[in-house]
């Protein structure tokens, strides 16, 4: 209810924006979303340059969506917080974040549709320092939610509702209609055939290299 | 090479706990006399865990995003500026004492809900419930006084434990499906409280009473109107309690 209420309010801060997509709270996380898509600092400023760049209206609504992954990743995994910077002694703006980032994956695709290679990525705020372990985070999450997809919707569904929505065994039989039994046999399964696909990963790969060369 | 690709098989066969009881002792073994070996194996275990969590974080949250997109596109057609400004000034103009005077007389649906379901607070776990349940058991006794205490996660989980002896028992299936509901794990509550109404038991009507509750917090109105229908023809002791929501709900403009 208090989410729904929220929606009508007309500002927000970064820090609250943050805070709200770090809360697991689907109705926070729909506002933060509404918010950055009419705010003229968030969507349609990358709207704009990714039009202003030969892309099209589907790529700039892409685009955008992958920059809400990448700060939702670090917000979650790496802590990521507006910091000063100390030349400036300021913290930049999310917004100027996200238009950094939404740059460096547009650009991205771009060279991998058109294999052509584009330099000028530091003319923003935000340097590549920052940029670039925000971008690998996310990377290496997205390599493994693919390995995810690649499952079946089944496995998808069952560990989707005991992890992310902490079902218990009961309540997640009595929806797919099936036994508990099946419930935890289905969940170990899936979860050892994504482990077994993260392992085979070249990701993990270079992680086995690394140690046995080291030693 | 042989001793790489059998020191990797090694740490993933343990990592899916394929290794059987005498390699496994013999992992246990090499982890203890090279610290190098166990750290390298617990750092992968944790990260192999993390990864496997954020995956499925990661894919509720595109699933999420994509899903907001498909219901409101915004900002896919260019719109004339000045016509948007012409519209928004008139909107001003006509739409704010239209809509100021509107929220004192009309409250809003979100406001008529939030009315509704704070008017009704949660079931009590009396003494004539509880010698239903049990006479002396320290788990329902510990789960009834962390709920009286509203310390709902607890409760729920002594709720579920006290479940595991007694499968059967309609009680705390409603209590816990209460907590879920003061949990905001609203479409757990659902399931519970339609498996317990379904049932022949004490909590079979009062079950039915919180589900349509927990449909009108949902802003579910069909369900909602159904279910209090019923109970009103029931003529059972939330027969009354229906007759007036529903003539709450009939009255305002909910929709």
């Amino acid at each position: 209810m208090s989410g729904g209420r929220k929606f009508f309010s007309k500002h927000y801060s970064d820090s609250d924006l943050l805070r709200m997509l770090r809360s697991g709270n689907q109705k926070d996380r729909a506002i933060v979303y509404r918010h950055m898509e009419k705010h003229p600092s968030f969507y349609p400023a990358i709207r704009r340059l990714i039009l202003g760049q030969y892309g099209t209206e589907e790529d700039a609504k892409d685009i955008f969506h992958q920059v809400l992954e990448v700060l939702w990743t670090n917000v979650n995994h790496s802590g990521f917080e507006l910091r000063a910077n100390s030349s400036q002694n300021k913290a930049a703006a999310l917004s100027t974040y996200m238009y950094s980032i939404a740059k460096r994956l547009w650009f991205k695709e771009f060279e991998r549709m058109k294999k052509q290679r584009i330099t000028n990525l530091e003319t923003d705020d935000i340097s590549g320092q920052e940029i670039i372990p925000m971008m690998e985070l996310y990377e290496r999450k997205k390599h493994v939610m693919e390995l995810l997809a690649t499952l079946g919707k089944n496995c998808q569904e069952i560990l989707e509702l005991s992890i992310v929505k902490e079902w218990s065994v009961e309540s997640i039989a009595n929806k797919l209609k099936i036994t508990e039994q099946h419930v935890k046999n289905h969940k170990v399964t899936c979860k050892k055939r994504l482990k077994e696909k993260i392992l085979n990963s070249p990701m993990y790969k270079s992680l086995f290299d690394e140690f046995i060369n080291a030693r | 090479m042989g001793k790489y690709s059998y020191i990797e098989l090694l740490v993933k066969r343990y990592l899916l706990d394929e290794l059987t009881g005498q390699e496994l002792s013999e992992f246990n073994e090499r982890m203890e006399r090279d610290a190098n070996f166990a750290r390298f194996v617990r750092g992968l275990e944790k990260r192999l865990e993390d990864d496997v969590v954020a995956s499925v974080n990661l894919l509720d949250f595109r699933k999420e995003i994509l899903k907001l997109s498909k219901e409101k596109p915004g900002y896919q057609k260019r719109i004339n500026l000045q016509f948007l400004l012409r519209v928004a000034a008139v909107l001003v103009i006509v739409g704010a004492p239209i809509f100021y005077f509107r929220s004192i007389f009309f409250p809003s649906k979100i406001d008529t809900i939030t009315v509704f379901i704070e008017q009704y607070e949660k079931p009590v776990i009396g003494q004539s419930r509880s010698n239903i349940e049990s006479e002396v058991d320290s788990t329902w006794i510990a789960a009834s006084s962390r709920y009286a205490e509203n310390d709902f996660n607890a409760a729920r989980a002594l709720f579920t434990q006290y479940r595991r002896n007694k499968p059967q028992s309609y009680g705390a299936q409603f209590y816990e499906a209460i907590c879920l509901l003061e949990l905001d794990k609203t479409q757990e509550a659902i399931v519970m409280f339609e498996k317990v109404s379904l049932n022949s038991n004490a909590f079979r009507e009062e079950s039915s009473w919180y589900l349509a509750l927990t449909f009108l917090k949902e802003a579910n109105k069909k369900a909602c109107v159904s279910l209090l229908k019923k109970l009103s023809s029931a003529h059972g002791t939330k027969s009354e309690s229906a007759k007036g929501l529903l003539e709450k709900i009939e009255n305002k403009d909910w929709g």
